[in-house]
């Protein structure tokens, strides 16, 4: 039975910067969280790669959020 | 349970009393909500103290409204004047109480209806299972051994379990259309924009919209007729001109070009979830079928854009009171708390490309049918989805489909469909921004067919 893609394993790499950017934000994450918290982030990142692959054609301007610019 | 439009004809013939309604309602609540548990507030005196005054209108000769009577409840994100607003979550608990009503309870009242309580959802509105540790699971009105959907899962099933036949909730990436699949109701998400969200708790600023739930489309019509409008409240809120839902319902589909999404949208799916969709386009005669550019890279973006904005709007609480935090979703929070502004921004750049795209797409459709979830509600506590020939996390992914709709903004409308099984399950009707008459006209059309009912309990 084939994994969803966003079932993700942890890589060390993510590991290194969860725990790094928590100290830098002031993130306390007990010992009993960091692997749930690892596995989401991993989670995140592995989605935010699949973004990061096609490259916007629509220049540099983020999404509109208004409703104005959305009629 | 009468339908709201029942119940608004006979209080404004002054056939049925309000006071009678209002008393019906909550013996009911009395008796269902104890094995649901959707209701997280009560508000029994002021209720009833409202229905006189509409009993008062109606023997004065006054015009109650066109909602008269209507009992209804909403999630628990939405103030309440006098109540604490809590969003499914402890750490809000010691907020004060709302000093005025959301701008979308003001208007239902404005129009007759009764408000009876507040409902359960899940903590910040982060998740499809309203599973809460501090408040409790919602229960699936149909077998409560089964989660009933989220996040609005309470009001989902305030009105499948038949305690009110008009309920409103938030829908961020999924949270009307996931519950209304589950449970087996109509719901409604509005253009981004379309409806104020002023006086709800926010969850993800650029994607959070609120809309109804009820028991029928024309239920839902008026509940969004009544509540539609620009709002000063809501910088969001658009003051475009609108078009009235109930005229629309009449319309059938004559003219109307709908198509079935595919690719991204066929799989993983359970044949329940299959026959549902298949159900809908038999009914409508819909042949074609068109596949949404880059669905699963709008949902990864959904999700990095809900992740990031979640974390960054609790990151204060998570550093100073991490352990009020709801478990379920305090290592979600977490991570999207360490998440870089550069994928937020690259997802958000994305998202205008997507925006265009599926508008692009309604250049030659005007509705789209696709799958509002994988699979039937599933048991509370379930951690992986086994089905279609693929394993995965329960939670992130019970709203793989509805969280590339929502991604751009459209209306959709959350329809049950008349499948076999023991349990309901429903499709997503899709179209244009500001378009929501379509979604309604092709829900009503499935309802006269006998493709779409909802699931309530006598």
């Amino acid at each position: 039975m084939a994994q969803a893609p966003d079932d993700a394993a942890i890589d060390p790499e993510i590991s290194a910067y969860v725990d790094a950017a928590a100290r830098v934000l002031r993130l306390r994450i007990p010992a009993g969280q960091r692997e749930g918290v690892g596995r989401h982030f991993a989670r995140i990142a592995l989605l935010a790669r699949l973004v990061d692959a096609q490259a916007p054609a629509g220049g540099d301007m983020p999404a509109p959020v208004s409703a104005g610019s959305q009629a | 349970m009468k339908s709201a439009v029942e119940i608004a004809r006979g209080v404004r013939a002054g056939t049925v009393r309000a006071a009678q309604v209002i008393a019906d309602t909550l013996a009911r609540i009395d008796a269902i909500d104890p094995g649901i548990n959707a209701f997280t507030v009560r508000l029994d005196a002021q209720a009833r103290r409202d229905a006189d005054a509409i009993d008062a209108s109606v023997a004065a000769g006054r015009d109650p409204g066109w909602l008269a009577g209507v009992p209804f409840a909403v999630k628990n994100l939405y103030d309440i004047a006098g109540v604490t607003t809590i969003a499914g979550a402890r750490i809000h608990a010691d907020r004060a109480p709302a000093a005025r009503d959301a701008t979308l309870v003001r208007r239902l009242k404005a129009s007759g209806a009764i408000l009876v309580g507040a409902l359960n959802m899940d903590a910040y509105a982060y998740g499809f299972t309203t599973e809460n540790t501090h408040y409790g699971a919602t229960r699936n009105p149909h077998d409560p051994r089964l989660t009933a959907g989220g996040s609005s899962g309470g009001s989902a099933a305030a009105v499948a379990a038949g305690m009110v036949p008009l309920t409103l909730g938030s829908d961020t990436n999924g949270s009307i259309r996931v519950p209304a699949s589950f449970c087996g109701v109509f719901g409604l998400r509005p253009t981004f924009g379309r409806l104020s969200r002023a006086g709800t708790l926010p969850f993800v600023h650029d994607l959070d919209v609120l809309g109804p739930f009820a028991a029928s489309a024309k239920d839902l019509a008026l509940a969004y007729d009544a509540t539609c409008g620009a709002d000063a409240d809501d910088p969001v809120c658009s003051d475009r001109a609108w078009t009235p839902l109930e005229p629309a319902l009449s319309q059938g589909i004559d003219g109307l070009r709908i198509a079935v999404c595919d690719g991204f949208f066929e799989h993983p799916l359970t044949a329940e979830a299959r026959e549902a969709v298949q159900t809908a386009a038999k009914a409508l005669a819909a042949e074609r079928r068109v596949a949404i550019p880059e669905a699963e890279r709008a949902r990864a973006a959904a999700f990095v854009l809900t992740a990031g904005t979640a974390g960054s709007l609790y990151l204060s609480d998570l550093r100073a009171r991490p352990d009020d935090f709801e478990p379920l979703s305090r290592d979600r929070l977490l991570a999207g708390a360490l998440v870089p502004a550069a994928w937020i921004h690259r997802a958000q750049q994305f998202r205008r490309w997507y925006c265009a795209a599926l508008e692009a797409v309604f250049d030659s459709v005007d509705a789209l049918i696709a799958p509002s979830t994988p699979c039937p509600a599933f048991a509370l506590g379930t951690e992986t989805l086994s089905f279609d020939g693929m394993s995965m996390p329960a939670r992130p992914n019970v709203g793989i489909f509805t969280q590339p709709i929502s991604f751009a903004g459209v209306p959709v409308a959350a329809v049950p469909i008349a499948v076999g099984g023991p349990l309901p399950v429903g499709v997503q009707v899709i179209a244009a921004p500001w378009c929501e008459p379509v979604c309604l006209r092709v829900a009503a059309e499935l309802e006269r067919r006998g493709a779409a009912q909802a699931w309530v309990r006598s």
